[in-house]
């Protein structure tokens, strides 16, 4: 055993023992910083899965769709055109690059009726819908406009305003220079076929509009000028056939 | 005019000012403005207050007046004319006779595509008199000639030689058609809405 009998060699040891001290401190208090955050990483999980179950039961019940299907947040992976969870294991994912754009309830559930729509295609054609899954994955620029326009009926039937289906694709799809060979619609094509379906089908949320102080909304409005003349133009026509929008 | 008084009615002409000057800011919907602000709209039902505890319903029968095909120009949204196939009782009581005329949308079409996919018509919003619509459940989706279930192996099985799958596209499916001879079933639960 060591034993200091001058002065200066107490407060040598007094010295290493302050500051092993003050090291086991700090990895306690780190060590408890990092569980805090942890934890509240996982209520923050929690809460946004919470709120996803809940929007999109809603969803399920308000329109009367009989086919069982389920919520997953997933904060980690991203979005691939190789996944299609909602086809395959009847799981709607909502990934969290995703939802990051949207910024109210209403925009939420314009993302989730949309996949719900997707999902449910599932169970249709052959082989307990696995015909009717491929049919989507083949041709998914033509389901891609009859999903936005059921969610549009979806969530109309749960209570929420459509025009948030607009505000969340216009800030959240990228705008390609050409469809032709792709895969999916323009985004403004959506936009606009999601505008002219909204406006034959529920124009009162048009006419009541609470989105028109909304930066999203009226940057779609101003962007899409010419595609909503070319629906005056079909109204003012009466004419039945599809609008080619850009 | 006292110095608080006038200094309290420039604010209130500042805050009026910067308000409408904001406002005039915001893009007008003029397509809006001109074709829907004097027409008669329609509130929206939302089907909030639902119980689907209870299991009794009632099939009713329809069928379309006219046939309504993708193969030629429909509107999404387009109301027609359906009549119902059965006289409809409930509690021995009559609630919708023969031949009854019941409105229906045109909700959405597809038309047909490459690789054997099939034009499909959704109708839906059926407007049955005297009936609540929540207490309806029944979409009508017909579909044309599917015939992606011959088309998509033979697309898969020529993938591997350049081009060559792709060959599959020129193969169409089949235009949805609604004809008089369709039946659409609806099931009417009283019982449903709180």
């Amino acid at each position: 055993m060591l034993v200091y009998n001058n002065y200066e060699g107490r407060k040598s040891f007094m010295k290493k023992i302050l500051f092993v001290i003050i090291i086991l401190m700090m990895f306690v208090i780190s060590g408890k910083a990092f569980a805090e955050i942890d934890q509240q990483l996982i209520l923050n999980d929690m809460q946004m899965q919470d709120k996803i179950n809940s929007i999109g039961f809603k969803i399920l019940n308000a329109n009367k769709i009989d086919k069982r299907m389920v919520f997953v947040y997933d904060d980690k992976n991203k979005e691939s055109i190789l996944k299609e969870p909602g086809l395959t294991s009847r799981q709607v994912v909502v990934y969290k690059d995703s939802i990051n754009f949207a910024d109210n309830e209403e925009e939420i559930a314009a993302f989730l009726a949309r996949e719900i729509c997707k999902t449910a295609e599932s169970y249709t054609g052959f082989w307990k819908g696995i015909v009717g899954s491929a049919q989507v994955k083949v041709a998914p620029k033509k389901y891609e406009l009859l999903f936005d326009k059921r969610a549009v009926d979806f969530m109309v039937n749960a209570g929420y305003n459509p025009l948030a289906l607009i505000t969340f694709i216009n800030k959240s799809f990228v705008q390609k220079r050409y469809d032709m060979i792709s895969n999916h619609n323009l985004t403004s094509k959506r936009l606009a076929n999601i505008y002219e379906y909204i406006y034959f089908n529920y124009p009162y949320f048009l006419v009541n509009n609470e989105y028109i102080n909304n930066e999203y909304y009226q940057n779609f409005l101003l962007t899409s000028i010419e595609n909503r003349k070319k629906l005056q133009q079909k109204i003012n026509t009466g004419s039945k056939e599809r609008i080619k929008y850009e | 005019m006292s110095k608080y008084f006038k200094l309290y009615f420039l604010f209130i002409y500042f805050i009026v000012s910067s308000y409408t000057a904001c406002a005039q800011d915001l893009i007008q919907d003029e397509l809006v403005e001109q074709t829907l602000r004097d027409k008669e709209i329609k509130e929206i039902i939302v089907n909030a207050d639902y119980n689907y505890e209870d299991l009794f319903s009632i099939p009713i029968k329809l069928q379309v007046s006219e046939k309504i095909t993708t193969k030629h120009n429909i509107q999404e949204g387009d109301v027609i004319n359906l009549r119902v196939k059965q006289i409809v009782k409930y509690n021995e009581k009559v609630i919708l006779n023969q031949n009854t005329i019941v409105k229906g949308k045109i909700k959405v079409y597809t038309t047909k595509g490459m690789n054997g996919i099939p034009g499909q018509i959704v109708l839906d919003d059926f407007e049955l008199p005297g009936i609540d619509s929540r207490k309806i459940k029944g979409t009508f989706t017909k579909r044309g000639l599917d015939l992606t279930l011959y088309v998509l192996p033979i697309k898969w099985a020529l993938t591997p030689i350049p081009f060559v799958g792709s060959f599959t596209n020129l193969i169409f499916g089949g235009s949805a058609e609604i004809t008089p001879r369709d039946t659409i079933i609806l099931y009417y639960y009283p019982n449903w809405h709180k």
